[in-house]
């Protein structure tokens, strides 16, 4: 394992600004309180000595850390529920795909976003740390203290209920 | 491999992170590498204060330690005085007592200086091991034969020895008050 330094933690934020972001909002539901809770956590980790661990799960369990502690310190009676996603945007013209197809990929879109949306908070950031953050399962279970088969079990759970939710609605 | 629900997934398009928060973490981490380039600057300035400050304890602890033992050899020394053991028990002294400190080198006449060397001499002859007998004060004593004899006491006042001129060597006496009787006396 490596040494967390302080390089480490300025590349990681670098490389998974997004990711970080997505699951500090996927906890918050609250794009201000999310960018609170990476700076908060960033915060801690640098006053924090450098620790042996993986430096991107590290960090993204600290941002989830943090994201929590806002979460619950905000005492909100229901959460934001704000969406992950940017509004539709349309795939350049490729050639060969005429109107309906297009209409089709954002009924699509649309769809997946509010199933993704719509997922439990602790399936939701398996799906944002997996697919947009590109960690891999030990990564993941290093941030979530769970065990790796029960992650790659929970993500492929979560996966199928989009899928069917997109079967069903397509 | 990617299952074909993961790839229509990577294709939505996210929110992001504002400026803002590129800004603020930006300034936290100028703001850090100031704070530990000033930090690792006081550890080694604190490093050696902390080696300055244990030469110094060192050197104070060497000096009390040198300090007690000197004046312990002092106070040896003083011991081994032997104007210091001028006090012993009484002898039935005829004559003047006198100093026959070796060291001091304050003889008086040639007998007690011949037998002075004799002594030192019997001394190391008789036991290696003990400390070199002193002489400190002597003078003339009567044995029970009637005998007048120069007898010598020792640093340690723990032996009288008298000396013989004739076989020119030194036997112990035990001396008693007013009396002196010789002991382990030896074949001459």
């Amino acid at each position: 394992m490596p040494l967390l330094s302080t390089e480490s933690l300025e590349q990681v934020y670098r490389a998974h600004r997004h990711g970080l972001y997505s699951l500090a909002l996927s906890v918050i539901g609250c794009e201000q309180s999310a960018e609170d809770a990476i700076h908060e956590a960033f915060v801690a980790m640098y006053r924090r000595s450098p620790i042996e661990c993986d430096p991107v799960a590290y960090v993204f369990a600290s941002v989830r850390n943090a994201s929590i502690d806002i979460s619950r310190r905000s005492q909100r009676a229901h959460r934001a529920n704000e969406t992950l996603f940017n509004g539709y945007v349309p795939p350049k013209a490729v050639p060969g795909t005429n109107g309906q197809e297009r209409l089709l990929d954002q009924e699509r879109d649309q769809i997946l976003r509010r199933a993704i949306d719509g997922l439990p908070s602790h399936e939701r950031e398996l799906i944002v740390m997996k697919t947009f953050a590109q960690l891999t399962f030990d990564q993941i279970a290093e941030v979530l203290k769970e065990p790796m088969k029960t992650v790659a079990t929970r993500y492929r759970r979560a996966l199928k209920k989009l899928e069917s939710e997109l079967r069903g609605k397509l | 491999m990617n299952l074909p629900i993961e790839d229509l997934i990577q294709q939505m398009s996210l929110k992001h992170p504002s400026d803002e928060l590129d800004r603020r973490i930006a300034e936290l981490i100028v703001e850090y590498q100031i704070k530990s380039a000033s930090e690792s600057k006081q550890t080694r300035r604190s490093r050696w204060a902390r080696l300055a400050t244990t030469a110094a304890t060192f050197m104070a602890l060497g000096l009390v330690l040198g300090f007690l033992i000197a004046r312990d050899g002092d106070w040896r020394t003083r011991q081994s005085n032997p104007r210091a053991e001028a006090d012993g028990p009484p002898v039935n002294v005829i004559g003047n007592s006198q100093s026959m400190n070796r060291e001091s080198g304050s003889k008086e006449g040639p007998e007690q200086a011949g037998s002075s060397d004799a002594l030192a001499e019997q001394g190391r002859l008789d036991n290696e091991d003990e400390p070199r007998t002193r002489i400190v004060t002597s003078g003339l004593v009567r044995t029970p034969e009637g005998e007048l004899k120069r007898a010598y006491r020792t640093l340690t006042a723990k032996r009288y020895v008298i000396f013989d001129p004739e076989s020119k060597s030194f036997f112990d006496v035990e001396i008693e008050i007013p009396r002196v009787v010789l002991t382990n006396r030896p074949e001459i």
